[in-house]
């Protein structure tokens, strides 16, 4: 067992490290993993550390990264990861926040598709929305992709997923017209959806297994 | 599921309602289960999980339930059965107001 003297560099990585392994057994606080590294944000190893946070944290951390994420050196992957997080809990004011904050680059624009995502998933399932939030839900959703759709260099897999929320936006949503169904009957029979106008329908999507 | 779906069926019939789904079952299991009368509603065999329809529509968890009033407009989208009841009500309503039977 050796002697420590003092805290040496790289102990704050090691010290929250410690503690990550330990999360298999125990709940640990992500705070106080990341209160860990804030301290000096230049060691070897803080990347992995705040990855862990963005991951495993709360709101409430997931809001302190944003904070100290902008000391960290460059890191676009960590960036990323960051983004995708806050677009999987619709974190509006957050995703804002970095748009701002981003230069102009694939990041930013992920970060852009993303807050379009959040925004048209709050106008569907938030069931207190008038009918007319609603449609400015959609249509703020719209705007962003509008805007983002234009962007020069974006890469094809954006592009892709721009044009089918776009899609799924102005076709697919409350309000929205069905689009029409062709199909085949469990007898091969074709029919259609639009043969059942005048009637109000159910349309599950399922299946038995 | 099914259950449910063919209490459905039988509350509304007569009414301007209809029960369409669109079916990811290979089209064998489709068949033996509208004939031995699991399903009694018409389904679009869709085939597979990620089939055109349902890749068309961008479904990405199952199921997913859409509402559609009379006129054919999405007035409601869910992937719970618990408010399906009110929400057909209601539009059942509007049809036949609508269509001038509702007085």
């Amino acid at each position: 067992m050796g002697l420590v003297i003092g805290p040496a560099l790289g102990d704050g990585v090691k010290e929250a490290k410690k503690l990550i392994s330990e999360s298999k057994k125990d709940e640990v606080e992500a705070m106080k993993v990341l209160d860990l590294v804030t301290g000096d944000l230049t060691e070897k190893g803080v990347d992995e550390v705040i990855v862990w946070v963005i991951e495993n944290g709360f709101a409430e951390e997931r809001k302190r990264v944003g904070e100290v994420i902008w000391s960290l050196p460059k890191n676009d992957q960590l960036m990323l990861k960051y983004v995708r997080v806050l677009g999987f809990y619709g974190e509006k004011q957050q995703l804002e926040a970095v748009i701002g904050k981003l230069p102009k680059g694939r990041v930013q624009q992920e970060a852009r598709f993303r807050l379009a995502m959040s925004v048209a998933e709050d106008a569907q399932r938030d069931l207190t929305l008038t009918d007319a939030e609603r449609a400015a839900g959609n249509q703020e959703a719209v705007g962003i992709l509008e805007k983002l759709g234009k962007e020069e260099g974006l890469n094809e897999s954006l592009e892709k997923r721009v044009a089918d929320l776009r899609y799924k936006v102005t076709h697919l949503v409350v309000g929205c017209e069905a689009p029409e169904i062709e199909g085949v009957d469990h007898d091969g029979k074709q029919f259609r959806l639009s043969e059942f106008r005048g009637k109000v329908v159910l349309l599950p999507f399922w299946g038995f297994w | 599921m099914l259950p449910y779906e063919r209490s459905l069926v039988e509350k509304w019939k007569g009414e301007p309602f209809a029960l369409l789904g669109v079916n990811t079952d290979p089209p064998k299991t489709l068949s033996k289960l509208v004939k031995n009368g699991t399903v009694t509603w018409r389904n679009f065999r869709d085939g597979k999980v990620g089939g055109e329809i349902s890749g068309k529509w961008d479904i990405k968890g199952w199921p997913t339930i859409y509402v559609l009033d009379h006129k054919g407009v999405i007035r409601h989208v869910s992937q719970v059965k618990e408010d399906l009841d009110q929400a057909v009500t209601k539009l059942i309503k509007e049809a036949k107001e609508d269509l001038g039977e509702g007085k």
